[in-house]
């Protein structure tokens, strides 16, 4: 009787520890699931045919109303999961998408020629003096980028010399 | 005495329990993210291999080691994994070396434009299947990111005990032993989905790769010369992610630097014969079998020129080569089949 009251307390206290645990592991390492962002009201957005681009947006609603992309699409496979990165290639922008509670949302639009101009009017060649301007001087400068970032979205000028060379409106970490 | 033994008792019995409980929640990886078993998977092999593979999916989906074997008579083995890291290589390459010495090391080139850790699902997949050495506790300290703890590296049950709601008769099944899920670490693909068009490139604001990724390359070189092995770096063949000039030319300098070789797997795509609407079974990210296969007669050949690979085919010890026809027959068999499902499911 003895004995089986020891094991019974052996065992209950490994249960114990067990649960002591917490939630130390709550967050799942056998998923690639992107953390959730909640869809904000960015200042920072892109705006193409009428329609407001925005990070994390339905993807899906953005390419319908957008239209077959010129460029084509693509899809990345996350290694070894099933998470899919989408590229939608437009005429002068390409469209990055991610899949998020099994939808497809916004994950980065770059403009990649200077035929589009960001809705405060700065293009690619555009001078450095005019991006400031136009977004102020609450940047972050990294590695020659200039960074704004407005709730979930930083909209990001890759400088090269004087001039802006790249425009990325992308999720902020 | 009794007292004594009560207490060993009420200590051994939740350790016992605790240890039962981690072999159950601890993901097996067998049928679903394979990625995740493949790192432990080396252990089971003989150690007799005259070339090591380190790297990322570039390597455990371009690089067939039946293939090398079938042609050159090259034995050879992969140690990759996803989204692999230049210091979980040289970990990995440490801890290869605690149990055989090849002739030749091949590092694929793409994780040097990742400076950090990306999740911790991707350090598990690398490390979780290393057995225990002080390269396996280095590679953990310097992989983990925010939220990862040391602890949960060596109690995994910390770290996976909330898995009692996923537990699948797989857990159960494999809970002592997990089947292989690769050929000598090569990860087989059959899958046939053709490039049609490719993004276009990004202009990056910083091309320059991380202090930390050179150190760890340069730890890589020298562990080799240290050990008289021969480094080869490649950059495996692949149309996306894109590959920019200015890494290229990076790992050019190096490669000349530390006086090793380095090829461009994915500039020679025409000379090996690759073809993207045929060989690859993601829109030119990896290769499937196809392209694999053409990818590892063409490093094996380079490889067994080089540096003088004995073709093992006809060697003497015919244990070995007992083992790499098995494997070899065992590789034919899963394409075979991989194929003929593929077949009947279109």
């Amino acid at each position: 009787m003895k004995r089986k009251s020891l094991v019974a307390v052996a065992v209950l206290s490994a249960s114990m520890m067990l649960a002591a645990c917490g939630n130390a592991g709550q967050n799942n390492a056998g998923s690639n699931a992107t953390q959730a962002v909640a869809q904000s009201n960015s200042k920072y957005y892109f705006t193409a045919k009428n329609t407001d681009l925005k990070i994390d947006g339905n993807l899906t609603e953005y390419t319908t109303a957008l239209g077959e992309p010129s460029g084509g699409y693509y899809e990345a496979k996350s290694c070894a999961f099933d998470g899919m990165d989408k590229f939608y290639t437009y005429d002068s922008f390409v469209l990055q998408g991610y899949q998020k509670d099994g939808q497809d949302r916004l994950y980065a639009i770059t403009l990649s020629d200077d035929s589009v101009k960001t809705k405060e009017g700065v293009r690619i060649g555009d001078k450095k003096d005019k991006v400031v301007s136009a977004y102020g001087n609450e940047y972050k400068e990294e590695n020659g980028q200039l960074i704004y970032t407005s709730e979930n979205t930083s909209l990001v000028f890759v400088i090269k010399g004087d001039t802006v060379e790249s425009i990325q409106y992308t999720m902020s970490n | 005495m009794k007292k004594i033994r009560n207490g060993i008792i009420a200590v051994v019995i939740p350790v016992i329990c605790l240890y039962l409980l981690q072999c159950l929640l601890t993901p097996k990886y067998a049928t679903d993210i394979k990625e995740g078993a493949m790192i432990a998977e080396y252990y089971n092999s003989n150690k007799n291999h005259d070339v090591l593979i380190l790297g990322d999916c570039e390597v455990y989906e371009n690089i067939s080691p039946a293939t090398m074997w079938e042609n050159n008579g090259i034995t050879s083995y992969i140690r990759g994994s996803a989204e692999q890291l230049i210091w979980q290589s040289y970990y990995l390459l440490e801890d290869t070396l605690r149990y055989e010495t090849p002739k030749v090391v091949v590092l694929n080139v793409l994780a040097m434009q990742q400076a950090e850790a990306k999740s911790e699902a991707y350090n598990r997949m690398t490390i979780d299947g290393m057995k225990w050495s002080k390269a396996k506790l280095h590679s953990i300290q310097e992989s983990m990111t925010e939220k990862e703890t040391l602890s949960s590296y060596i109690f995994p049950l910390l770290r996976y005990h909330s898995r009692w709601s996923d537990l699948s008769f797989e857990d159960v099944s494999y809970m002592w032993k997990t089947p292989n899920v690769t050929t000598n670490g090569y990860l087989m693909q059959t899958g046939v989905r053709p490039v049609t068009n490719l993004p276009k490139a990004v202009p990056l604001a910083n091309y320059q790769f991380s202090d930390r990724n050179y150190e760890y390359l340069n730890k890589i070189a020298q562990l080799c010369k240290e050990h008289h092995i021969e480094l080869v770096l490649i950059k495996a063949p692949s149309v996306f992610p894109h590959w920019y000039d200015e890494w290229e030319e990076q790992i050019q300098n190096f490669a000349k630097e530390q006086g090793v070789s380095y090829l461009n797997l994915a500039k020679a795509s025409e000379e090996i014969g690759i073809d993207y609407t045929q060989d690859t079974y993601d829109y030119g990210q990896h290769m499937n079998v196809f392209g694999a296969e053409k990818t590892s007669v063409y490093l094996a050949d380079i490889l067994q020129n080089r540096y003088n690979l004995q073709d093992h085919r006809n060697d003497e010890n015919k244990q070995l080569i007992e083992q790499w026809n098995r494997l070899t027959a065992d590789y034919h068999m899963e394409r075979q089949d991989k194929l003929s499902q593929a077949e009947s499911g279109k």
